[in-house]
């Protein structure tokens, strides 16, 4: 038995009390030693032990935005801003949509693709348009790859993105955590704690996730730099990605991009605990509904017809 | 790996979530209507071209001036002056004979397309920009419609994603 006076005991106990991140730093550091390149070795180890983002103090996660920002000054060549805005007390976002406006143009998908960093190759697009056959809600038959000039007779359009569920399937499909829903309804995903098994992916009703096959492919030029942590910064290969409603703008009071894309005016964007917003406005004054209501997702977001 | 020991790491790590201080959304603010008179290029009528030359009251193919402006918008109930008095361009004319600025339009419009206005008045039709907490923009009726010919043209949509043109268009997803 050892003597818990011995000083020669304490000084071993006191130097084996290292705290498990700084343990498991100090060995990524020697098992990355001898690398070509170490700063990238070195991150990627950070990146390895991240914690949860939920666990994350603010301190942890000034270094790691400061680490994820070199990074992409190091494969990108571009100086971008990670920011991780909190959601606003009181606001429980909402989105509505006219279908008797939208005329198809896909203006909301580009500028989505634009504001959300999204691979151009492969092409990934959080949101689809679809060409619906007038007098049917059957999506089973409308069309994505429609060209030629739009609105075509016979057809309405129907944008279909993420909807924000309140009762959201992908959440409770993740084993993992790594995807959950915000105080304000937002559904976001730690890209850093998605390990992509697409379960989420496969319990969604809407098609509204997306798995990075391959690297995002995205030119300097067009990387946004103004990124949020839990929206739109650059995704790894391999893990799973969704509409935020624009998460970093919207909790700064902007619109998302797609709202502000839209030339017709058919997307209606604001704060569901708000009597005078435009959404509410909406839900008091015109007959809505969700798509797939059978699911039984309570969506936050709404269509309807004037 | 990475599948297996990132969530163990977590279990061992056995603390609670960190709370965030929500934050109190910005204040709420003012619905503004982006004014139209800015964007006009010869206003004020009756200070340019109309104090030189007074308006033609005939129906005619337009020319001359204002030159490739149809009427198509109840073209044989109505000519120029039944918004544009001839004796106030610089406003229009309401069908009981109040007149408005040109900032005002949608109350011109309003008078037939009520249910729109209504609408519009509520942030329910039109577009809008800057801020949903405000102050927000909103476009007037004739940033979008032009009055005078107010059928919409036909877009043509950006180009979709590859793998959709791929499917030729198919169903959905």
């Amino acid at each position: 038995m050892s003597d818990p006076e011995d000083p020669a005991l304490a000084r071993a106990f006191e130097r084996a009390r290292l705290t498990r991140r700084s343990f498991l730093a100090a060995f990524g550091a020697a098992a990355a030693a001898g690398c070509a390149d170490r700063a990238e070795r070195s991150a990627l180890w950070e990146a390895f032990v991240q914690q949860h983002y939920k666990r994350l103090t603010e301190d942890d996660k000034r270094v790691i935005f400061a680490r994820l920002e070199a990074e992409v000054r190091r494969r990108h060549g571009v100086q971008v801003t990670i920011a991780d805005p909190a959601p606003l007390r009181g606001v429980e976002f909402g989105y509505a949509l006219n279908l008797s406006a939208c005329v198809g143009c896909r203006r909301c998908e580009h500028a989505c693709a634009v504001e959300n960093n999204t691979s151009r190759d492969p092409t990934v697009r959080y949101l689809k348009v679809l060409q619906m056959e007038s007098g049917s809600m059957d999506v089973e038959r409308s069309r994505v790859g429609y060209q030629g000039p739009v609105p075509a007779a016979g057809h309405f359009y129907m944008p279909v993105q993420c909807q924000q569920c309140r009762d959201a399937p992908c959440v409770r499909a993740c084993p993992v955590g790594a995807t959950w829903t915000e105080p304000d309804g937002i559904t976001v995903v730690d890209y850093n704690w998605c390990i992509g098994c697409r379960y989420c992916e496969a319990a969604c009703p809407y098609f509204a996730r997306r798995f990075n096959f391959s690297e995002p492919d995205l030119r300097p030029s067009e990387i946004n730099p103004d990124q949020g942590y839990l929206s739109n910064r650059l995704r790894p290969v391999g893990v799973v990605e969704k509409c935020t409603f624009c998460l970093h703008r919207v909790r700064r009071g902007e619109y998302p991009a797609c709202l502000e894309a839209c030339p017709t005016g058919a997307r209606k964007f604001g704060n569901l605990l708000d009597p005078a917003s435009e959404v509410r406005q909406v839900l008091d004054h015109k007959r809505v509904y969700v798509l797939h209501e059978d699911a039984g997702t309570s969506p936050r977001f709404y269509y309807f017809f004037d | 790996m990475r599948l297996a020991l990132g969530p163990s790491l977590a279990l061992l790590t056995a603390c609670a979530d960190r709370p965030r201080a929500p934050r109190d959304p910005p204040e709420a603010g003012l619905v503004q209507v982006v004014p139209r008179t800015p964007l006009l290029s010869a206003w004020p009528c009756s200070e340019g071209c109309h104090a030189r030359r007074a308006p033609d009251p005939t129906r005619r193919p337009l020319r001359e001036f204002h030159a490739g402006r149809t009427l198509d918008h109840g073209p044989t109930l109505r000519w120029c002056d039944a918004c544009h008095p001839s004796d106030d361009l610089d406003r229009l004319r309401l069908l009981g004979g109040d007149r408005v600025t040109f900032d005002n339009a949608d109350q011109l419009c309003g008078q037939c397309h009520a249910e729109r206005h209504r609408d519009w008045s509520r942030g329910i039709h039109g577009a809008q920009s800057g801020s949903w907490a405000g102050p927000t923009l909103r476009r007037n009726c004739v940033a979008c419609h032009d009055p005078h010919a107010p059928q919409r043209p036909m877009f043509n949509p950006l180009p979709p994603a590859d793998h959709d043109r791929a499917y030729g268009g198919g169903a959905h997803p």
